[in-house]
Order: C-alpha cells, then sequence, then structure tokens
C-alpha cells in the first residue's frame, strides 16, 4: 500500500507537467459548463473534479481507462479513453431540471450547494414565483424550510408583517428578526421596496457555517436575495409580466367581540337599569343610552323609548361597514425588463408598476421601481459592474376601519351604529360626545360637531411617501489563474416623508376647534384645517474589498477561500413632527400667533387644557462598523470538505473596550459525500452527503450602550437647575451576544432523482445574552421602592437553547407524460431559558399575556403561556378558585397568594411543530401547484366576556355573554361566569386567566392553489413571442382542519382573517 | 492587502469613535457632570433610616406597630434578629448610589485637562464627589460598622470601599480602620477643593466638609482633632437662627420658601423619610419632651399636640414626612462644646453653649450657664442640648453607639410592645445593623454577627 502511494505520488510529480486528458463539461440543457462535476479514471486510480469553468485536467492516465463523470441531477456518464485527449468536450444529460446544480449565494460568494458544509434553503425562482404578491417576505411562507411565520397581534387588519423566525429563537431581549441580504449588503431599508419581479433566487442561511460570514449580525439567520442579472453572450430577452389580484372584503362578522343588535340594546337597559351611567355632557354615551336618559327625564314616554330602541335593533354596523368602508381590494402588478450581454458586457434593465387600492375605501399603495444593471469585461482579467436601484411609492390611509368608528373611550363601536340612512346620506355616529350634546352645537354658536363618518372619506389627506436610491459598483480583477480580488461600494439612501391634512370640514379640525372655543365665542384654534408632517432620512455607506481564491491543486485538492475587510456607516434622521393650525391646503396658508402657553377652558367639560403644540423633537442616530472576515473551504478528491470561517466585528455601539478585545466569531464545518466513494457502489444512491457543522454568530442589541449616558429634561425642584439624570454608567464589558450552533446534515437523491432531500438536526446555544441582571446594589445598581432599576441594568450573561429538526423530502411520483411531484417540509423547534435572572418579582397578572411581555423564567420556554386551574362555576354562576385546599370565591385572597410556582405551564404560544406538503402536477404546457400548511403544538388564550370593562367605560363586550350563566343548573354546561351585581377584576380574571380558555392551536390549512399555463411554443412564435404563460393563483383558501372548537382562525389573532386572495396574470417573453 | 488592513486599523479608532446617538448625552463636559449632581437622590434618601428606627427618641403604640407594612422599620423597631424579609435596603442602596454618582463625576472630571477658566467648577466637582463619598462611608459605616475603636478598628469590619464607578468590579469588607481612613482622606480632599461659597446648600461647600470631619473624629473620639475641625468650620459657617424671630405657631415653622433654603443656619441640606416616625404614629419619648423646658422656644417649634400625642413638626426640611439629615452651625456648636468640655476647656464650651441657647431660649428668660459649672455638670448639660437639638436628624444612634464604649453615658434601650418587652443592652452586637442579604447574596461580604 505504501509502495503503491509513493508510486503514484511520483507518476503524478513526474506527469504533472504533461496533461495527457483535459477538457470540459457541459450542461446539455442550458449549455452552461458545470462546475464541480467529479470525474473518476478507475484504472489509473485518479479522480477529480471540474473547477469553476467546467475544466478538468488529468496527468498520469494509464490508458486504456474509462473517465466517469458524475454531477447531482445528471446521468453519469462514461467515456472510453483509449489515449491522451487534449479537447474532450462532454455534455452531460440532466435528469431533472428542479435538482440541478444549485448554487447558493451568502452575499460574499456563491457556492455550490453540493460542495457547502452549511445550512442553506434555496429558494429558486419557480418556487419564489408560484405566488403572487406585491412583497417579497410572504412569499417564502410555507415554502422555506425552518421558517416561521407568525403574524402578530393586531387589534385590526392582520398584520402584513410577519415576525420571522429562522430556526426559533436565540435571543431573549435582542432583535429577533433575520439580517436581510440583498444583492451582497445588508438591506436597511423596508423590504416591502423590493419588487419580487426583480429577484433571482433567495438563500436562508440558518447554521453557523452558512452565516458566520456575516458574524455579529447573523445570530438570527441571514435571508440572502439575490437580484436578476443578465449573462454575456446572450441575445436580448424582454419579459413582461402583469397580473391581477383581487381580494375578498374581509369578514366582519368573525371578531367574537360584538353582540348582535339587540342583546347589546337589551344589555344597555340592563346596564343602564343598574345605574351605570351618570348623564354628563363629556361622555360619548350611544343612543341607547341617549335614548334611556331621556326617558328618564320624561322626555320620552315608555312607549316611545321601547319604539326607539326597538328601532336601532334593526341595525348592523357590520353590515354597514361591510357596505360602505370596506370593499374587495384590487391589486395590479406590471414588470417589465430587458436583458441580455454581448461578448464582453450583459445588462439588465427593469421596471415595475404596483398599484394596490386597499381593503378599505379610500387607502391605496403605488411602488414604482426602476433597475438598471451593467456588467463588462473591458479587458480579459477585469470585470466592473454598476447597478442603480430606484423605487418610490406613495401610501394613502385615508380609509376608516370598523375600529376607527369606536367612540372615544370605549373599546369598539356600538353594533347598532348606522353609516347611513335608507337614502344612502350620511348619518352621525356617535364620537366624542353624545348626541344630546352635540345636536346643540350650532346653537351654543359652534360649528357642527356631528361625526359623519362617510362624509369624513373625503375630508382628510394622509398620505406617506418614500423614495429610495442604491448605487452599488464592483470591480473584480483576476490576478492569477483562481486568484481574484473584488472591491464593492454601495450608497443607500431613503427619504420618507408623511403628511396628516385635516381639513377645515374634517371632524377631527371641527372637533379641535369647538373644543377651544370659549364662552365669548373666541376661538383660541383658529378656523380652518390642521397639517401634521414629519420626514426621515436614511442613508448608508458600505465599502468592502476582498481576495477569493478558487483553484484544483493537483487533481484532487480543491481549494476554495476569501478574505476580505468592510466599512459600514448608517445614518437614521427623524426630524419630528410638526402641526399647522388654521391651515388652507389650496393657498398654503396657516394661522400664526396661537397661544400654546395657556390653559383654557375646554368644552364640554370645562376643565384646563394647552393647544397641542404638535411639535416633537427628532433623533438621529449612526451605527458604524468595522469588519475583516475570511473563510475556506478545501475538499479533497470530490468527497471530503472540509470550511473554516472567521469574522471580526467592531462597532460605535459597544464601547472601546469591546472593539479592542475583538472576540472573533468563528465556524468549522466538515462534508463527506458518501455516494463519492467507490466502496459505495449503490446504483440508486446518486448523493449521500454528510454534513456537521460548529460555530459561533453573533446578535447585536443596539438599544444598550456600554458608554454612560445621561438625559436632560428634569429640573431640580429645590435649585431650579437642570437635572441630569444618569440612566446609565455604561458597562465596559458588554459585547455582542453570541449564539454557538451546531448543525447535522444528510442531504440525498436517490433513484435517479426520483427521491431527494435532506434531514437536518440543529442546536443553538445563545450565549452572553443581554438580559437585566441582578446587581449587587453596593454597585450602586438597585431596585427602588417603585420596583424599577435606578440605573440600566443590562448586560450579557443570559443563556438561550433551541434546538429542532429540518426535515425535507422531494418525490417525483408519476413521471409519464403527466409529472407529479411532492415537497414536504417539516420543522420542530422548543426553545428553553437556560440562565436568566428575574430581578424583580413580577406581578403574577404579567404572566397571563402572550409574546414579549411574559416575564422570562429560567427553565422555560420564552414562549410559555401561564394559566390558572380551572375548577367551574360555584351555583351562582362565579368562578371558583382554591384557596386553603378549599373551592371558594375569595378572589383577592386567591390572587394575592399566587406565585409564578402555582401557576400552570400550560404550553407554547408559538407553533414548536410547522411544515408544509406542496404538490406540483405538470402535464405538457399545464401545470398546478397545491400548498398545503400545518401548524401544531401550541396554544392560544381565547379572549371572553369581561364584566369589568363592560361595566367600566370601555364598555367591551363579548360574544360569550350570550352563552353565560343564568339561573342555577346552568354551571353543569357553561364555564362563562355570570353578571355579577358589582364589577370585580379579580373574578372576571379567574375566568380568563384559566386554562378553561386555552386553546390548542393545531391546525392544517390549504394555503394556496396555482395554476399556469404554457402556451405551446408553435403559437407563441407565430405571434412572435418565445414564451407565453398565463397563470392564476388562490391563497388564504381556508382551514382543512383544526383542533378548536370554536369557529375561529387559529392564526387569526386580528378583528378578520385574512380573506381569500386570487389573482390572475400573463407572463410573456419576447 | 497588509498595508490596507494597516491603513484602515490607524484610522478606526476615530471612525468608530463617533457618538451613536443625538439624544443620549454622553457626559463629556463639567456642566453634564454638574447636572448629575442635581438629580435629587444626592440629597434625599439619606442614609439615617435605621438610624432612626433603633434609636430611643420616640415610641410607637403596638397596634400602630402592627400595622407597619415595611418590614424593615417594623423589625428593626424591636432590634430583630433579621429585620429584612426580602425588602431591599434603602439606607444601603441609597448611600451606594450615591458613592457611585461620586465616583462617575469623579473620574469624569479627572479626565478633563484643567485650565485657568475651568479650574473653579473643576475643582468644585472635584471636591463635592469627595465629599459625597467620604460622608456616605461614614453614614453606612454608622449602621453597618461596631462604634469605632482605636484597639480593635484594624480587624474589625468596614464596608466595601468602592472608589471606581466601574460596576464589574469587586470588593470585599475594607476594615473598619481603612474605611475610617478612606472617609477621613476623601473629605479633607473635599475640605481642600471645595470653594467656602456654594450657591445652593444642596451642594457642600469647604465648611461642610470640615463639619463633616469634625462629626467624623467626633465619632472616632478624637476630640482634640474634632474640635480644631469644629473651630475651622466655624469660621466658615453661616450663621444662626435665632428662634426668638421664628413663628413657632406656624405648622411648619421652619418651611421658608422651599426645602431648606433661606434657613441660613443649615450648612448641607439633606433628607430622609422615615415612616416609622409620621405623626399618625409616632409619640416622642415623655422624658425627652419634659426635658425641654418651658421657655425653651423648640418646644413650640418642633412639637404639636396631635389627638393627645406629642409629634413632630421641627424638621428643617419644612414638612412632617421629610426628616432633615444635614449640617448646621448649631450643630457644629454642640461638637466644639462637647470636645472642649471634654478636654476640660470650660470656658470655651460654656461660651458655644450660651451661645446656641441664647438663640434657642426665650429672650426675656434666658439665663447663662455660669463658668464655675462642674466638668461633669457642663459634659451632661451640653449632651442634653445636643439630644434637643438634633432630634431626628440620624444622631442620635451615633451618639448611643459612642457612648456605649463609655460607661458613665453608656444606656440600654428597651422598647415594650403589648406587655413584651425587647431589649438592646450595652455592648450587644445588635447595635450593628445587618447588612442586607441581597447584599450578601449578590456581592458576597461577610455578615455582620448577630
Amino acid at each position: 500500500m505504501k509502495k503503491c502511494i509513493i508510486l503514484i505520488t511520483a507518476v503524478c510529480l513526474f506527469s504533472n507537467a504533461f496533461p495527457q486528458i483535459n477538457g470540459y463539461v457541459f450542461s446539455d440543457d442550458t449549455g452552461e459548463h458545470l462546475a464541480g462535476a467529479s470525474l473518476g479514471l478507475a484504472r489509473s486510480g485518479l479522480s477529480g473534479v471540474t473547477d469553476e469553468h467546467g475544466a478538468f485536467t488529468f496527468s498520469g492516465v494509464t490508458f486504456p481507462d474509462t473517465l466517469v463523470v458524475r454531477y447531482v441531477g445528471y446521468t453519469i456518464k462514461a467515456i472510453p479513453v483509449l489515449g491522451p485527449n487534449t479537447d474532450m468536450v462532454i455534455y452531460l444529460q440532466s435528469q431533472n431540471h428542479a435538482i440541478a446544480e444549485v448554487m447558493v449565494n451568502t452575499g460574499y460568494q456563491s457556492v455550490p450547494k453540493e460542495r457547502a458544509t452549511g445550512s442553506f434553503t434555496h429558494i429558486d425562482s419557480d418556487l419564489f414565483n408560484r405566488s403572487v404578491s406585491t412583497d417579497l417576505i410572504s412569499r417564502l411562507e410555507g415554502v422555506t424550510n425552518g421558517l416561521s411565520y407568525e403574524l402578530p397581534r393586531t387589534r385590526e387588519a392582520p398584520s402584513a408583517t410577519p415576525n420571522l423566525r429562522v430556526r426559533g429563537l436565540s435571543t431573549i431581549h435582542g432583535e429577533t428578526e433575520p439580517l436581510i441580504v440583498v444583492d451582497n449588503f445588508p438591506y436597511e431599508g423596508d423590504i416591502g421596496n423590493i419588487n419580487p419581479n426583480d429577484v433571482e433566487s433567495i438563500t436562508v442561511l440558518k447554521d453557523a457555517a452558512a452565516a458566520s460570514i456575516w458574524g455579529a449580525r447573523a445570530g438570527n439567520g441571514v435571508i440572502v436575495i439575490t437580484t436578476k442579472r443578465g449573462a454575456m453572450s446572450r441575445k436580448p430577452t424582454v419579459n413582461v409580466n402583469s397580473n391581477v389580484s383581487i381580494t375578498e372584503k374581509p369578514d366582519l362578522h368573525y371578531s367574537r367581540t360584538f353582540l348582535p343588535p339587540a342583546d347589546m340594546v337589551e344589555l344597555e337597559r340592563t346596564l343602564f337599569g343598574r345605574g351605570l351611567y351618570t348623564k354628563n355632557d363629556w361622555t360619548a354615551y350611544t343612543p341607547a343610552i341617549d335614548i334611556l336618559f331621556a326617558l328618564d327625564e320624561g322626555l320620552l314616554d315608555e312607549a316611545q323609548a321601547n319604539a326607539r330602541l326597538e328601532d336601532l335593533k334593526r341595525y348592523d354596523i357590520r353590515d354597514e361597514a361591510a357596505r360602505h368602508l370596506y370593499r374587495q381590494s384590487v391589486n395590479q402588478q406590471y414588470a417589465m425588463n430587458v436583458n441580455g450581454g454581448g461578448e464582453n458586457y450583459h445588462y439588465y434593465v427593469s421596471a415595475g408598476f404596483d398599484n394596490n387600492a386597499g381593503s378599505l375605501v379610500g387607502n391605496g399603495y403605488e411602488r414604482i421601481t426602476f433597475n438598471a444593471k451593467n456588467s463588462f469585461r473591458p479587458i480579459d482579467k477585469l470585470n466592473i459592474s454598476t447597478s442603480l436601484n430606484y423605487m418610490q411609492s406613495r401610501s394613502q390611509n385615508n380609509g376608516i376601519s370598523l375600529v376607527d368608528l369606536a367612540p372615544a373611550g370605549m373599546n369598539h363601536t356600538y353594533v347598532y351604529a348606522r353609516l347611513a340612512d335608507d337614502n344612502g346620506s350620511p348619518l352621525p355616529m356617535v364620537k366624542n360626545n353624545r348626541f344630546g350634546y352635540t345636536e346643540k352645537a350650532l346653537e351654543m354658536g359652534l360649528l357642527d360637531w356631528h361625526y359623519r363618518p362617510l362624509e369624513e372619506l373625503g375630508l382628510n389627506d394622509n398620505t406617506s411617501g418614500s423614495q429610495e436610491v442604491r448605487l452599488n459598483t464592483s470591480v473584480d480583477y483576476r490576478l492569477l489563474r483562481g486568484l481574484r480580488t473584488e472591491a464593492r461600494y454601495q450608497y443607500q439612501r431613503i427619504g420618507g416623508s408623511a403628511r396628516q391634512h385635516y381639513s377645515s370640514d374634517s371632524y377631527f379640525a371641527r372637533h379641535e376647534i369647538n373644543r377651544f372655543t370659549q364662552a365669548d365665542g373666541s376661538k383660541p384654534i383658529p378656523l380652518g384645517g390642521i397639517l401634521d408632517r414629519g420626514s426621515s432620512r436614511f442613508d448608508s455607506h458600505y465599502g468592502r474589498f476582498q481576495l477569493d481564491y478558487s483553484g484544483v491543486l493537483s487533481g484532487k485538492h480543491e481549494l476554495n477561500g476569501l478574505a476580505g475587510f468592510e466599512l459600514r456607516q448608517e445614518r437614521n434622521i427623524h426630524d419630528g413632527w410638526s402641526r399647522l393650525y388654521g391651515y388652507n391646503d389650496d393657498v398654503l396658508t396657516q394661522a400664526i400667533n396661537l397661544d400654546f402657553d395657556s390653559g383654557f377652558p375646554i368644552r364640554p367639560r370645562g376643565g384646563s387644557g394647552r393647544i397641542n403644540y404638535g411639535n416633537s423633537p427628532g433623533s438621529q442616530t449612526v451605527d458604524r462598523f468595522v469588519s475583516y472576515y475570511a473563510n475556506l473551504a478545501y475538499t479533497f478528491n470530490s468527497k471530503y470538505t472540509l470550511s473554516a470561517s472567521t469574522r471580526w466585528d467592531a462597532s460605535n455601539i459597544f464601547g472601546v473596550a469591546f472593539n479592542q478585545k475583538g472576540v472573533p466569531l468563528w465556524s468549522v464545518g466538515g462534508a463527506w459525500n458518501m455516494a463519492n466513494e467507490q466502496f459505495f457502489n449503490v446504483n440508486w444512491v446518486s448523493l449521500a452527503k454528510l454534513r456537521a457543522t460548529y460555530g459561533a454568530n453573533g446578535n447585536a442589541v443596539r438599544s444598550v450602550s456600554s458608554l454612560p449616558y445621561i438625559r436632560f429634561g428634569t429640573i431640580n425642584s429645590i435649585t431650579g437647575l437642570p437635572v441630569g439624570v444618569l440612566v446609565s454608567v455604561g458597562n465596559p464589558d458588554l459585547s455582542w451576544e453570541q449564539v454557538n450552533t451546531a448543525n447535522l446534515g444528510l442531504d440525498f437523491v436517490l433513484f435517479a432523482g426520483r427521491l431527494s432531500g435532506s434531514v437536518e438536526w440543529y442546536n443553538k446555544s445563545g450565549k452572553n445574552l443581554i438580559g437585566n441582571d441582578l446587581f449587587d446594589p453596593t454597585t450602586g445598581i438597585h431596585v427602588t421602592s417603585v420596583g424599577s432599576y435606578n440605573l440600566s441594568n443590562q448586560r450579557n450573561y443570559a443563556d438561550l437553547n433551541t434546538k429542532g429538526w429540518d426535515i425535507e423530502l422531494n418525490t417525483v411520483n408519476i413521471d409519464n407524460g403527466l409529472k407529479w411531484q411532492t415537497t414536504l417540509l417539516f420543522s420542530q423547534v422548543r426553545n428553553k431559558v437556560i440562565k436568566h435572572h428575574t430581578p424583580l418579582t413580577p406581578p403574577i397578572t404579567n404572566f397571563f399575556g402572550a409574546g414579549i411581555g411574559v416575564p422570562v423564567v429560567e427553565g422555560f420556554s420564552r414562549d410559555q403561556l401561564y394559566a390558572i386551574p380551572w375548577h367551574g362555576l360555584d351555583n351562582t354562576g362565579a368562578p371558583l378558585v382554591m384557596v386553603d385546599n378549599e373551592l371558594g370565591t375569595d378572589y383577592n385572597g386567591y390572587f394575592n397568594g399566587l406565585t409564578q410556582e402555582d401557576l400552570l405551564k400550560a404550553g407554547v404560544s408559538i407553533p414548536p411543530y410547522f411544515g408544509s406538503i406542496r404538490n406540483t402536477f405538470t402535464w405538457r404546457s399545464f401545470s398546478a401547484g397545491v400548498n398545503i400548511l400545518w401548524k401544531a403544538g401550541h396554544l392560544f388564550r381565547q379572549g371572553s366576556i369581561e364584566y369589568n370593562s363592560l361595566f367600566g367605560s370601555s364598555r367591551t363586550t363579548h360574544i360569550d355573554y350570550l352563552d353565560r350563566w343564568q339561573r342555577p343548573g346552568d354551571e353543569l354546561t357553561t364555564n362563562i361566569p355570570s353578571m355579577p351585581q358589582s364589577a370585580n377584576v379579580r373574578r372576571d380574571q379567574a375566568y380568563l386567566f384559566s386554562e378553561a380558555l386555552l386553546e390548542k392551536g393545531d391546525h392544517i390549512r390549504l394555503q394556496d392553489i396555482n395554476l399556469s399555463y404554457q402556451l405551446p411554443q408553435k403559437y407563441s412564435r407565430s405571434v412572435g413571442l418565445s414564451h407565453v404563460r398565463l397563470y392564476g393563483y388562490a391563497n388564504n383558501l381556508g382551514i382543512l382542519w383544526k383542533h378548536t372548537k370554536y369557529d375561529i382562525d387559529p392564526d387569526a389573532r386580528a378583528l378578520y382573517p385574512r380573506p381569500i386572495q386570487v389573482a390572475f396574470g400573463l407572463q410573456i417573453q419576447l | 492587502m497588509a498595508v490596507i488592513t494597516l491603513l484602515s486599523t490607524a484610522c478606526m479608532k476615530d471612525f468608530l469613535d463617533v457618538k451613536r446617538s443625538k439624544s443620549q448625552v454622553i457626559p463629556v463636559t463639567l456642566e453634564d457632570y454638574s447636572a448629575i449632581f442635581e438629580q435629587t437622590q444626592m440629597n434625599n434618601y439619606s442614609t439615617h433610616l435605621l438610624a432612626e428606627v433603633g434609636s430611643d427618641d420616640y415610641y410607637i403604640s403596638a397596634q400602630q406597630w402592627q400595622g407597619l407594612a415595611n418590614p424593615v422599620q417594623k423589625n428593626g423597631y424591636i432590634w430583630a434578629d433579621e429585620i429584612y424579609q426580602g425588602e431591599p435596603s434603602d439606607d444601603w442602596n441609597r448611600g451606594y448610589e450615591r458613592i457611585l454618582f461620586a465616583n462617575f463625576v469623579l473620574e469624569g472630571v479627572s479626565s478633563i485637562a484643567e485650565t485657568s477658566a475651568n479650574k473653579p467648577l473643576r475643582d468644585e466637582l472635584i471636591g463635592t464627589a469627595y465629599f459625597f463619598r467620604g460622608a456616605n462611608f461614614f453614614h453606612l459605616a454608622q449602621l453597618f460598622c461596631k462604634q469605632y475603636d482605636a484597639a480593635t478598628a484594624n480587624v474589625d469590619l468596614g464596608v466595601p470601599l468602592r472608589v471606581a464607578s466601574n460596576v464589574n468590579a469587586t470588593y470585599r469588607r475594607a476594615t473598619l480602620a481603612a474605611t475610617y481612613g478612606q472617609i477621613i482622606e476623601d473629605l479633607e480632599r473635599a475640605a481642600a477643593m471645595l470653594p467656602v461659597g456654594v450657591a445652593f446648600n444642596t451642594r457642600p461647600n469647604r465648611g461642610a466638609a470640615l463639619a463633616m470631619l469634625a462629626n467624623v473624629y467626633l465619632q472616632m473620639g478624637d476630640y482634640r482633632s474634632a474640635s480644631d475641625f469644629a473651630d475651622r468650620a466655624m469660621s466658615l459657617a453661616p450663621g444662626l437662627l435665632d428662634y426668638n424671630e421664628v413663628n413657632t405657631s406656624l405648622s411648619f415653622p421652619f418651611a421658608f420658601d422651599g426645602r431648606g433654603q433661606g434657613n441660613r443656619e443649615i450648612i448641607f441640606f439633606s433628607q430622609v423619610t422615615v415612616s416609622i416616625l409620621a405623626n399618625s404614629r409616632l409619640n416622642i419619648d415623655s422624658l425627652l419632651y419634659d426635658s425641654y423646658g418651658e421657655n425653651d422656644l423648640r418646644k413650640q417649634a418642633f412639637f404639636f399636640d396631635n389627638g393627645g400625642r406629642n409629634v413632630f413638626k421641627g424638621s428643617y426640611s419644612g414638612t412632617a414626612s421629610l426628616k432633615f439629615t444635614g449640617l448646621t452651625t448649631a450643630e457644629l456648636l454642640l461638637v466644639r462644646a462637647e470636645c472642649n468640655a471634654r478636654l476640660g476647656k470650660i470656658e470655651d464650651a460654656v461660651a458655644d453653649l450660651n451661645l446656641l441657647l441664647s438663640n434657642r431660649i426665650s429672650s426675656a428668660h434666658f439665663e447663662p450657664v455660669d463658668n464655675d459649672i462642674s466638668p461633669n455638670e457642663l459634659l451632661e448639660l451640653v449632651l442634653s442640648e445636643r439630644r434637643k437639638e438634633l432630634i431626628y436628624r440620624g444622631r442620635r444612634w451615633q451618639d448611643l453607639r459612642r457612648f456605649g464604649k463609655e460607661p458613665s453615658l453608656a444606656k440600654p434601650l428597651k422598647r415594650v410592645l403589648d406587655g413584651t418587652e425587647y431589649h438592646l443592652p450595652i455592648g450587644s452586637p445588635k447595635w450593628v445593623w445587618p447588612i442586607p442579604p441581597d447584599v450578601i447574596s449578590l456581592g458576597g461580604y461577610e455578615q455582620n454577627e448577630r
């Protein structure tokens, strides 16, 4: 054996200078060269891989031999070599487009996925474009393995911006969002500014080896977006894409917080009877209460009052709002690009226009994007690329939602409200004062004080706009074979401005003017409109210098490496808000010399109030970063890959002491392509790759400062001098949070591509996480008697562990004319707080929220949901609580004695299991896809009737009220407490915080269906087009199965769930 | 590559030195540092709470005691073994908070180069920082350390001497000798740097530093040094308030305008809220009340009848809830008189005593003390006047502790609640309060014997 090695080495040394075989490997369908194809000459005992140009070279060949060429996704090819041949051209036949060579882009380099050790999810253009949307991020939902996509709880419309978690949490108090990289640089604007039509592919970097090149900001994963570009020697192509998507009107009857109108009127009558309303001019009493006041005062008799109350029961604001305020929203998208290239240059020019009419009448969004990318090669070794991106958007928010209709102080509007009379004329609604008062406004010499929502739609102008410019330049020079140097620079500037104009007839302006109108009729707020304005700017400079090496050293050894450094500056300026009174938008005049200092009596209540100055201070922050990084991958014999990377970051966020310490973030990894082993001679395995990585990434917490700082603004009451409140004495030891990630993965392609996929296990340890720590009070940092810290007490000490599995399976089920493919994604993830101090005992009621407000408890998940045990109702309908092992109704005693240990650790609020099954069918020119999403293992807390709020000013109702305990015996059939005689928040909480209202969130949803038809080329060519594709897309199609018996969508935390959206489009290539 | 790396390393420090946010003011100027001392906790929450809780100028009824919400004061009243029950100690926490601010300002101001233009403010800030640090170490030592005894000070435990603002640094408890050494060093530096006059009595001046030094030496039993510093302090002292000119019938005779401003007797202003002394529960010790003569104007100025209980209105803070604990000219006279009485300088002592009393006793009835008074009688008289003058100012506890070393003056304490008696005998370790358990567990300090 030893002799053999020496022999081979000797042969190699001897024959290096005389290549006997060389050539290139190409793909038969794309015609592009294949980098990283593996080659073997069994008899000669030689093997190697093609370089980045698809080239290969062998020396010392024992002829005759057989050259075996393998490449993932391609049929293995065996070519007899009888003698030296220095001009071989080998075409490999593709097995399947979907698993063709995938290049994953880290933002610093492109790596063939086959050779990568880290964990990457690659979303190609096909997958990305199967859905239709204005924005880019929503297209990742359900197709990105390991990415959880949670919509935050909002009061109104379902949120458009999800909370993204790549492989769960890795921080407790820090930023949780993944870093988003667009064309090699971190993207700091609104990601909605990027037109998805310009996106070529997306790579999600999930483990330390994949992401550590991004160092201190990679702790939450990195989403790398690569935009489209031209290619050398490609004839110009013009692509046009246009689509229209229509979203149903929202289902306003979804929310469980409304009572039917008849029940609402009767409930108000009951509450009125209990004396819960005291007549005054300054409370926004509902019409029913106004009628009852009139009855009480003898202004109406019993019959008249009853008739009016009965009349109210006929109307439902949810229907009225749906008719007048909401609409089907229509989004139009037009995009066009031209790209191509000559021998020494390529280009890509695109333009896009989006015009969205929102689901609220009066809301809209327009976006114009323009891109121009050029790349040219003036001399062989030099490549210069530039790009210009311009975006301009405008959004109008003049719609009036159901939530906006709520009278002042109330949680939501009264259900029997009307927007228009039978003839469609706008009707007033109660807003700040009861009708009985506002009706007298004109008599009192005031402006009309009625709020008529339908009139308001045309009286306000709430518009915000944004412009973004990004300029990119890169210069790439090939120094030697395989060695390149590259310099990049990006400038980005975003300007945003917002204006809210209340015209002189708007309710807001009339209300403000009336409130301040004095007894003598003088008006401290002048007649006219009110204008609020604000603006912000962001600009950044990124510079990077990098050396790349990529080469094959003597056949079997392949080395890829890069090293570089980077400078960044990001500047954020907010100019604050300013307000003009007496504003006339036609001639741009305003009133001056308002008296902001004096207190004026305010109508209707009296008392003293100052005119809202309306100006707020701005802010300005500058973040600067310096980074050095290096990355190396070594592959031996196409079988074994070792990778290592390191990065060192410094910034002005943390202090000098930290920057000087410079703890580098790093990763190491290894991969073993088992299928390339000669002993691994299993025909049906085309790829079997084991990967393992470990390393550390960072996470920034920009809210903390290592430097001391003081805050001015208060005055010492004794001396009258300004106080410099010391907020933080600084902490020179503060550093980045660190996330250590271990990742094990297996990638496989079996049965000639019929079955492929990956299985990955990971373990993320968040170390040195920043938390509010306990300090020895001797340091001077202590808890004051009001229960808060006197000084900032954050430092790096907390630990969080997150581990889980990501599994992806792709199958080709049928492939005979009809092709049926299935992709299954499965993710499991759990987190646990390993170390965290809770310096103050939090009020026990804090534990019953969800999400970020819930106290962090060591040993439990950050997403933990807590509850108290439920013991049912007693025979008066009062919830039972256990005090001293006895059931009773001593709620104060119960809650006072309740400790954290007594709470039920019910489950987690974020699904620990989630995934999707996507089926794609292709037959001739037709293709269809169905994506089904599922989430499991989590809980959510249902709301219910809160009598304390119902009796209080917010008058909160809930449909559960109808099913409440009403007579003895009901306790056997309902958990909903009876209406108590007087408000007792603890009695409400005994039910609201109990396990009885926790519901399992498990559900399966039909996320979307897409259809596409490609016009056969004989037809498209006949009209001069090379491709014509028609497509349709429908999403939010509904829930197929859910665990909870309630008629609700476990993911819909807003007033209504995301409505069904249907889109149609046309794509043309010239 | 190497060249570029070098270049960027050289300019990197400047690049990263830029301030991140404009709204966060990183203190840079002397004015910034001065504003830190305008925080009200520099003068409020003075470290005298447990001193008042444990001393014998008052008592409360068993019923009131049962109703006390604050365990520290409730348990402290009967000198219980464990007094905190999980509650933090304001004395410790606020004392060390002021020490942190002092250290922080000291470090910041010291790093600003001295110029002829900035010297006055720079010196004042350095002096102020030293004053706050030294004074707070002293107040902490009166609560959490044994009474100073030169014979054992090298082994007795002092307090942790935090002299840097870095919150990551750890300290152990110093010896009592080192603690007093630090106190004296800080206050002497303060006296050297502080100006004679400052704009507000919430800031120390040179007289305040000297008066603190007199108090420190008195507490150490070094009467000669105490007398010397009292002398020097008196030469800068602002004067006395003649109670004959005070309307003693007012609900708050010493209100002036604002907290202690306008009261010419105050050298340095500080105050503390002690809820156990609230007028809703307070009973002044009856023997003490009776010791104020009928012509003693303090009897009317300090006390009023609140439904059968004699309660207190005489705080120089000018309110009921806040107890003045600062330094006054009157206190200086009493310190000097006591030292001189002990040192046999009868005439000097009598002069100071008469000066004070002539401003406290109704002019029509004032009879000066004779110079032929016996030394023992004189000391007894001075100490009695000291107790009457400095009632509820946190001084009684200090005095009881130092008297414990003198058999003729030592006084054991006793409380009675519903017939149960609680005793604090002479020499008991309970004359030293326990360090709060949270401090012990987080800082790893040695606890006091109890």
